[in-house]
């Protein structure tokens, strides 16, 4: 049976045990029914075979068994924040640790909660009938995070959303929900950690509401049978930040969309990210600056690292609409292959609907400069060390704009590790 | 050879100058003085022929014409000519090439054939020579990349170059520092002659230090409501412009 | 140079809008295996040009009309198409003075100097009425060098072996739905051959022209420089002005052997169709060049034309330290819609590819770089560069950049850089005040912006692309 059939068929099983409250669920079935899985047809997904995960015999049925000495074993379970643990698509109460601080501030499972804002909100953003995994997500998730942060209120300790999928065959479908309201602060991290084979398939709404600043991190760290499909949707409202950070550095298949709606003035979204792959990883981050509303900025900068059979895409996207008169917006992306069996599909795009705009983007692809190496070798430094101490002040540019400085350690140290 | 009878003109509805009256002579150079907000730029916008003003009242007669009438280009081909507070930048079109054209448009409304290669060559070297420009600068894009200290020493390098019979500076002492603003001073020192006027707006008396003016003028609230001569200026200088404000209030 | 030309004035309608009455030997309206046996017969083909047209058109056939590029337009009835119109007098002529009088004096609104004093100019024509190749010009000369230039019908005839073994080598029949859709249908075009180690003394020239309503016009040429030879062709057009929208699916294939260059010049302003978007021509080209080793190709393109522009000028770098360029100017205004760019396919090694693109947009047009750039396994050293800028007037245009890079290489150095800049009031008001008018003030920032792409093109033909480039924009600010 293929993957669509057996989801459709799981759903039919399982539609009554699933909690409800979201009319979305037949409505996102239904759309997943008609358009199933993207095919290479499809122009965002023209680099990327799905392959291995439509014929990858998953299954939604993953129970949840956990034991506190295993989660020791994971740092950033032991990190200073709040942490909401999902394990196989499943949200444990018991073992997530979360410190409401003050009734302004909601964190809690998405599927348990009433929040009159989950109506407001959900699915808004991200639409089942844009894509298969969306419509996968929205009518078979059953976990996932709330996040509300009132107005003027600010989460003291960051949040840490930590996705362990470790049953054989796993679909995680994981649905959060991140509402700042006005004047509203947050640090949340969706970190991914994995282990055989196992696919999450993640869609992230969040809302900023007037001058509300968000820090967001995704750091995908799992093993290397891991497939994941995530898809973070962001509407900002004017004055509103976003900080980005989306770290790839584990996985076999990994895409990652991220999306941000510029709906107001002076708002600032930064998108940055890393990738690493190695082996036969895959990589594909496919972001969009929709600028829609004039006045604001977008800054993105994504590098890659490419090694052995590795591949990576890279699609990002810059739209200014017609209305968004005195958009500054600017990309990058710089590729470095070690390789020659790697390969790299980048795809910077503009579309610009305003004239008064300053708009950039510049993508290169190249490797460590030999000259640079020179140097430091000239400098005692052996050839190994300095090709390492080059590729990591590359990969620092990004790192180095995380905030929260255990997750900044534990990135750099894992990327230490990799590059070897 | 100006002469501005009554003159008023709103920008987006809002009225900004509200009967401005002033008479320019050949060989005069006129200040025209006051705080922010208080019209400056407007009048050199609307003298100039800019867009987006709506003059609602009065006129202004340039050597006997309705200058209201004329285009923007066409006053410039009449040898009006504005130093801009803000220089745009031109990408792609060299400075060089950015005065031949103009040149030989001005020329050409004239009905004089365009300048010959070595005749324009001859001119720019000395007019970069007398406002201190290396030549280099000239074949840079139009603005480009330029400090706002070069971009001033641009405008009255345009200006010495296309030789104008009515020069408007506006806040061109603004963002420069003491040796550019001696070096840019100079430039016009040296321009002025019999035939020509210049009519300088500045905030600061520090500008008149080193271009004497004939006259001052102070703009307030749209109107000038003091004229007199460059001690008016140091006036303001030593006691700001309140002493101004209070006498209108007065009123 | 370019910045010492003067602008000429020029009226703002389309200038070149004029249609000649010439008795045309046209086929009924429709597409189907008779027609292209019947284009075949009447071009005298030899029987490998008939079966290589037959297997195109059953292969086109299979295929559907690419929806990827951002263009929109009304499906396009294929069988509502003439695909065959030609002139009557097909006889050629032993001077120019035997000229059908229309036709010369069509060429010459042109602009096309059909007189002696394009000899001097270094300058050889091979003008296209519709589909035959009506006149050539100074062949003799070019004969003595061994150098061919003539239509491709007759090079089909008396040159079979060269037109057999390069002929779809470069775009083979199958390669899209509108190379297909040619290779069945083409009625004629240009064809270059420039022997070993000859270097073309003159510019070669073509003009083409789409003079009869509803007529297809499927040009197809081929220019092959053999091992150290060069060539520089020009290629040249406008169109009359017509309300319904005409077809245009030309293929143009270049094979540069070991050491040789081509560079390959077109200046396209086909009619774009009128302040409203009504009529224009519909421009569906496929461009491609191949290189051997140490060759080159460089493409230089102004296109200011069509209601709708699909081109993609690429170049295969087979060939170590092959060398492949791209320079392209595309305005678009009123309702035009431009889908171009370039694909640099690097195979060989040290291979090098530049690619500066230079888009216009005004009015309400949609104007999309869409380039590619395929770095292969194999090719080491390979480097690229790409700029591309977006210039924008008025605030109802788009305009649109979608860079590929596929690169497969460790030793590929890929740059590309985009930037986006308009010509706002602001500036207008500032060339304005130093008595340079609205009109001149376009032109002058047009020409310094496109100056690196216009730069590359002849003396002659920058002069007309300036022109063009002035003309197509008037009244766009603002």
């Amino acid at each position: 049976m293929d993957l669509k059939t057996q989801i459709i068929s799981e759903y039919n099983e399982s539609s009554k045990a699933l909690k409800n409250g979201f009319v979305q669920r037949t409505e996102a079935i239904t759309d997943f029914e008609r358009t199933g899985f993207p095919t290479k047809k499809n122009e965002d997904w023209r680099f990327t075979n799905i392959n291995a995960i439509v014929n990858g015999n998953f299954t939604s049925k993953a129970k949840s068994v956990l034991d506190a000495k295993y989660l020791d074993s994971i740092p950033e379970y032991n990190f200073d924040a709040n942490i909401v643990l999902i394990h196989n698509g499943n949200y444990s109460k018991e073992f997530s640790k979360i410190k409401n601080p003050d009734k302004n501030i909601t964190i809690a499972n998405l599927f348990d909660t009433k929040d009159e804002i989950i109506r407001q909100y959900f699915g808004k953003y991200a639409l089942s009938s844009e894509g298969g995994f969306t419509a996968l997500n929205t009518s078979m998730a059953n976990a996932g995070t709330l996040v509300h942060i009132k107005k003027n209120a600010s989460l003291e300790k960051p949040l840490i959303i930590l996705n362990i999928t470790d049953a054989p065959d796993c679909i995680a479908n994981i649905r959060n929900l991140i509402v700042l309201e006005s004047s509203a602060k947050a640090e949340v991290s969706e970190i991914y950690y994995s282990k055989g084979k196992n696919f999450s398939n993640t869609v992230t709404e969040i809302i900023l509401n007037e001058n509300s600043e968000l820090h967001y991190n995704k750091i995908q760290n799992s093993g290397s049978d891991a497939y994941h499909v995530g898809t973070t949707r962001v509407m900002q409202e004017k004055h509103s930040r976003l900080f980005s950070n989306t770290i790839t550095l584990g996985g076999s298949f990994t895409r990652n969309n991220l999306d941000s709606l510029i709906n107001g003035e002076g708002i600032d979204c930064y998108f940055r990210g890393l990738y690493l792959v190695k082996d036969d990883q895959f990589i594909d981050n496919h972001t969009l600056a929709d600028h829609a509303k004039p006045g604001s900025h977008s800054n993105e900068l994504y590098r890659g690292i490419l090694d052995e059979s590795g591949s990576a895409v890279f699609n990002g996207k810059i739209m200014v609409r017609q209305d968004a008169q005195k958009t500054n917006a600017y990309q990058t992306n710089n590729n470095i292959l070690l390789s020659n069996d790697c390969s790299v599909n980048s795809k910077p795009q503009l579309e610009i609907f305003a004239d008064d705009v300053k708009c950039s983007h510049g993508a290169t692809t190249g490797q460590i400069d030999e000259e640079e190496i020179f140097y430091l070798k000239s400098r005692g430094i052996g050839e190994q060390r300095a090709r390492k101490m080059l590729l990591s002040a590359f990969a620092h540019s990004v790192i180095d704009e995380i905030k929260n400085e255990e997750i900044k350690a534990l990135v750099s140290k894992t990327l230490d590790e990799k590059l070897g | 050879m100006l002469s501005i009878k009554n003159l008023k003109a709103k920008i987006d509805n809002k009225e900004i100058l509200k009967g401005i009256n002033l008479e320019v002579k050949p060989g005069e150079v006129h200040a025209i003085m006051g705080p922010n907000g208080s019209g400056k730029s407007t009048l050199a916008s609307v003298l100039t022929g800019r867009e987006g003003y709506e003059v609602t009242g009065g006129e202004i007669t340039y050597d006997g014409k309705n200058l209201l009438e004329l285009s923007a280009e066409d006053r410039a081909r009449a040898g009006i000519f504005l130093a801009f507070q803000y220089p745009v930048e031109i990408p792609g079109v060299s400075t060089t090439n950015f005065m031949k054209t103009a040149i030989n448009e001005i020329r050409k409304s004239k009905g004089i054939a365009p300048m010959s290669a070595g005749e324009f060559l001859k001119r720019l070297k000395d007019k970069a020579a007398l406002v201190e420009l290396d030549v280099e600068m000239t074949k840079r894009y139009v603005n480009v990349g330029f400090s706002g200290g070069e971009k001033k020493r641009n405008e009255i390098f345009q200006m010495a170059m296309l030789e104008p019979r009515l020069g408007i500076l506006d806040e061109t002492d603004s963002g420069l520092d003491i040796d550019a603003l001696r070096i840019v001073a100079n430039g016009v020192n040296k321009l002025r002659n019999e035939n020509n006027a210049f009519v300088v707006i500045t905030h600061y008396q520090r500008l008149l230090d080193y271009i004497v003016p004939d006259f001052v003028h102070v703009l307030y609230k749209g109107k000038i409501v003091k004229s007199g001569g460059k001690e008016l200026a140091y006036q303001l200088e030593e006691e700001g412009y309140d002493w101004i404000k209070e006498e209108q209030t007065v009123k | 140079m370019s910045e010492d030309i003067i602008l000429d004035k020029i009226a703002g309608d389309y200038e070149w809008g004029f249609s000649t009455d010439i008795d045309m030997d046209t086929l009924p309206k429709g597409l189907n295996e008779d027609v292209v046996k019947f284009i075949s017969k009447k071009k005298n083909d030899p029987t490998f040009m008939l079966e290589w047209r037959l297997k195109a058109y059953k292969h086109w056939l299979t295929l559907e009309e690419p929806q990827w590029a951002n263009i929109h337009h009304p499906p396009i009835d294929y069988q509502d198409a003439i695909y065959y119109a030609a002139p009557r007098k097909e006889n050629k002529l032993n001077s120019l003075e035997d000229l059908d009088p229309k036709i010369k004096e069509t060429y010459e609104k042109l602009g096309i100097p059909l007189v002696e004093q394009q000899f001097l100019a270094g300058v050889a024509v091979d003008a296209v009425m519709d589909s035959v190749s009506v006149v050539t010009t100074y062949r003799e000369k070019l004969s003595d060098l061994g150098i061919i230039f003539c239509s491709i019908s007759e090079a089909i005839k008396e040159h079979p072996e060269l037109v057999k073994k390069y002929l779809g080598s470069v775009v083979p029949y199958s390669d899209n739905f509108f190379a297909a859709l040619n290779s069945a249908v083409f009625s004629d075009g240009s064809f270059v051959y420039i022997p070993k180690g000859v270097r073309c003394p003159m510019e070669l020239s073509t003009y083409f022209r789409i003079n009869a309503a509803n007529t297809g016009q499927f040009e197809r040429t081929l220019i092959i420089a053999d091992e150290g030879a060069y060539v520089s062709y020009l290629e040249g057009c406008t169109a009359p002005m017509r309300d319904e929208n005409q077809l245009h699916a030309a293929v143009v294939e270049l094979i540069a052997l070991d050491n040789a260059e081509i560079k390959y010049s077109t200046v396209q302003n086909w009619y774009p169709g009128d302040k409203n978007g009504k009529g224009g021509i519909y421009n569906f080209v496929t461009k491609r060049g191949i290189c051997g080793e140490n060759a080159k190709i460089s493409w230089t393109q102004v296109e200011t034309g069509s209601s709708i522009t699909w081109k993609y000028p690429s170049v295969i770098l087979k060939g170590d330290n092959s060398i492949g360029e791209f320079y392209s100017v595309a305005l678009t205004n009123n309702y035009q819609q431009a889908d171009t760019g370039t694909k640099m396919i690097h195979l060989g090694k040290n291979t090098k590819s530049r690619i500066v693109s230079k888009g216009i947009s005004a009015g309400h047009s949609q104007n999309s770089y869409r380039g590619l750039v395929r770095v292969g396994k194999s090719a080491d050293n390979a480097r690229n560069y790409s700029q591309c800028d977006s210039l924008l007037m008025g605030d109802r245009c788009g305009a649109h950049t979608f860079p590929y890079f596929d690169i497969k290489n460790k030793n590929a150095t890929v740059e590309h850089e985009a930037t986006t800049s308009k010509i706002g009031e602001d500036i207008i008001f500032y060339c304005g005040q130093r008595g340079i008018s609205e009109e001149d003030a376009v032109a002058l920032i047009v020409n310094g912006y496109a100056k690196e792409v216009l730069n590359q093109l002849p003396m002659e033909f920058a002069v007309e692309a300036q022109k063009l480039l002035a003309i197509s924009l008037e009244g766009s600010v603002g």
